[in-house]
């Protein structure tokens, strides 16, 4: 196993040694690191002087673990992981899991040392925002009931705990969009940007209608939770299996199932398996390669007016317009 | 009518001009140097405006007016351009340089591509929401061959050509709709509206790239299959140029398409109706057998392309080159 110390920051003073570490260089805005560790993209960027981002789209090839030991305590990491595989950090002796079926967020204060540990194998889809505390304050400085909430985050002292949560349904997506767009263009420097800004928002946003959920479920509950939602996933072709069906399946009541599948995606069973349909449905579409017909009885869709009808839903247009003037 | 001019320039001094204008001669209500509500006399809703990056600034309209009004942006010696999405419900007319332009979702040309070289006199409907976004893009920041290019696209993307300024209008692309889609759904006051609009600007900055750097001239869709089978019928036309046109009942069976999908599909995809492309490759071929020199007449020649009578041949030829084919004939001398 390597093991490597690293700082992170909103200066990119971090990206050289971090580089190094890696056996790597650093090439624009790229960190290139050789194939035996990664393969992949590490994309680093500073957005404006109190927001930097760093990029990940890899796939490891050896076992490391990073500690970070920041330099600095003036921001706050917020990171979005969408690692399938085998993920883990470390703090307090808590080993907490985490990726794409786990914790998929996590909030931390830069004057927090911590261990990350990746296993071989694992497919990491990450973006580390790095934000000045000063910077936050300004955000909220006209919301006063959450100034308490927000100054008890920031406070080193009295937060010493990792805040972990799962991200919203609306920042999946906004990372998914990223993720379709290539690294080597000349515009994702502004694509890379805009998302970060807008998950930001996003952030700010939950916080300020207090639906950022920073308390820490059941570690079983959670893992029930999740392999329902892999379930749910995994069978996306097919009908909605029902809720007593989906409770009885990890040995809940139906009561707590729904009360805890609304704490920790946010939505309920239903909305969310139509949520992951609706989705998959204009990804297909995208793909030019089915008629709208044929997408909805893919996806078993009473009917393609019922379809039709979602999807306009949810995206604002009908899949028609949809198709014809993607570029 | 009312009239409101005003001009763009990089930094925010046309802002400060412009809701100056606008608060002392209309009783407009500014907050916080960004919202500008109008009095409700005049319309409800107003403008937001932001700075995002130096060279890189944003305006939302967001209102519905009840009085007819008449807003001139004037020319001005900025380097920069204005990109323009328009969501609105109705149309509306955008005036530049005496043309009239609509310019308008349902119109379905909701993005425009303007110098800032040009003078735009704006027309909103009244009684209809309107949803705009302009980005004040500097010119430097759209560095990139894209823009120049566009000029030579210009009969395809239904633009207007004046001397050295760029001005074009397009569809707006669905990535660039969904991204607009989530911010007309906010509202001004939302905590986070000024950081998540400013994400949305290079998020449409960076598809308006994508798109226009590209230049993929991809202007449809079409499922694979449906290539294909036009692409058999195309072969099966081309194989046959000495025979009659067979029919588009014919072709459509063979595409497994019916009469009217087919001569739609096919017009997308070869940008004329099958008859005409036929016609058109048949002349080339035609055009080919004339000159080659191994015939004694042009009747021969029309015989062997299967066209009734030579005066027919000669009149298609006619139309497609502009020549008659004893032009190109060359006898054969053996």
């Amino acid at each position: 196993m390597k093991k490597i110390t690293h700082h992170y920051g909103v200066e990119l003073d971090w990206v050289e040694p971090l580089a190094e570490e890696l056996e790597g260089k650093v090439d624009g805005n790229f960190i290139l690191v050789p194939d035996y560790i990664h393969t992949g993209d590490r994309y680093v960027l500073n957005c404006d002087p109190n927001i930097s981002a760093l990029y990940l789209d890899v796939v490891y090839h050896s076992e490391i673990h990073f500690r970070q030991v920041n330099k600095t305590d003036d921001f706050i990491g917020v990171y979005y992981n969408l690692t399938e595989g085998r993920v883990a950090l470390l703090s307090d002796d808590n080993i907490n899991r985490i990726g794409k079926w786990s914790y998929n967020m996590a909030i931390i204060d830069s004057a927090l040392h911590s261990d990350y540990i990746v296993k071989r194998g694992s497919e990491t889809f990450a973006l580390n925002i790095f934000i000045k505390k000063e910077a936050i304050k300004e955000y909220f400085k006209n919301n006063l009931t959450q100034k308490k909430h927000i100054d008890n985050i920031l406070n080193p002292e009295k937060n010493t705990i990792i805040n972990l949560t799962r991200m919203s349904n609306k920042s999946y997506n906004l990372l998914m969009d990223l993720r379709s767009k290539k690294v080597e263009d000349t515009s994702f420097e502004f694509h890379l940007k805009g998302t970060v800004l807008n998950l930001i928002a996003e952030f700010i946003e939950k916080m300020s209608f207090d639906e950022i959920i920073i308390d820490t479920v059941n570690e079983d509950d959670l893992a029930h939770i999740m392999r329902s939602k892999i379930y749910l996933t995994e069978n996306i072709k097919g009908a909605f299996p029902g809720i007593p069906f989906l409770a009885k399946e990890v040995n809940m009541s139906v009561s707590k199932y729904k009360k805890l599948f609304r704490k920790i995606t946010g939505m309920t069973p239903n909305y969310f398996f139509m949520n992951s349909k609706l989705l998959e449905s204009k990804r297909l579409l995208e793909e030019k390669q089915l008629t709208i017909r044929q997408v909805s009885e893919k996806l078993n869709f009473s009917g393609s007016s019922y379809f039709i009808i979602k999807f306009k839903e949810s995206f604002g247009m009908s899949p028609k317009n949809f198709i014809k003037q993607l570029q | 009518m009312m009239e409101i001019s005003h001009t763009y320039t990089l930094t925010a001094d046309w802002q400060k001009q412009f809701t100056q204008q606008l608060v002392e001669e209309m009783g407009a209500e500014l907050i916080e140097e960004k919202l500008l509500l109008m009095p409700k006399s005049i319309a409800d809703g107003g403008f937001y405006f932001t700075g995002v990056i130096p060279g890189l600034s944003v305006v939302i309209w967001d209102l519905t007016f009840k009085k007819p009004i008449k807003i001139n942006s004037l020319k001005s010696d900025d380097d920069l351009y204005i990109i323009h999405y328009n969501l609105s419900d109705g149309i509306n007319l955008i005036n530049i340089q005496g043309a009239n332009d609509k310019i308008g979702y349902k119109s379905n040309l909701g993005l425009g591509v303007f110098d800032n070289v040009v003078d735009k006199v704006f027309h909103p409907i009244i009684g209809e929401r309107i949803f705009a976004m302009r980005l004040l893009v500097a010119k430097d920041l759209l560095n990139f061959p894209v823009i120049n290019g566009t000029k030579n696209e210009h009969d395809k993307r239904k633009a207007k050509k004046s001397k050295s300024s760029v001005f074009f209008y397009d569809h707006i692309d669905s990535e660039s709709m969904l991204i607009i889609h989530d911010i007309k759904s906010k509202s001004f006051q939302d905590p986070a509206f000024d950081i998540y609009l400013k994400g949305v600007v290079f998020r449409l900055l960076g598809t308006f790239i994508d798109r226009y750097s590209k230049q993929a001239p991809i202007l449809h869709y079409m499922p694979e299959k449906e290539i294909e089978f036009l692409n058999i019928t195309k072969e099966y036309l081309l194989d046959n140029l000495f025979a009659n046109f067979p029919g588009i009942k014919f072709l459509a069976n063979m595409a497994n398409m019916s009469v009217s999908k087919y001569t739609s599909s096919f017009k997308k995809m070869f940008v004329n109706s099958p008859n005409h492309f036929f016609i058109r490759e048949r002349m080339i071929l035609a055009n080919k057998l004339l000159k080659s020199g191994s015939f004694d007449s042009l009747m021969e020649v029309s015989k062997e392309l299967n066209f009734c009578t030579l005066s027919y041949f000669s009149l298609k030829y006619y139309k497609q080159f502009g020549r008659r084919p004893s032009d190109d004939f060359v006898k054969n001398t053996l």
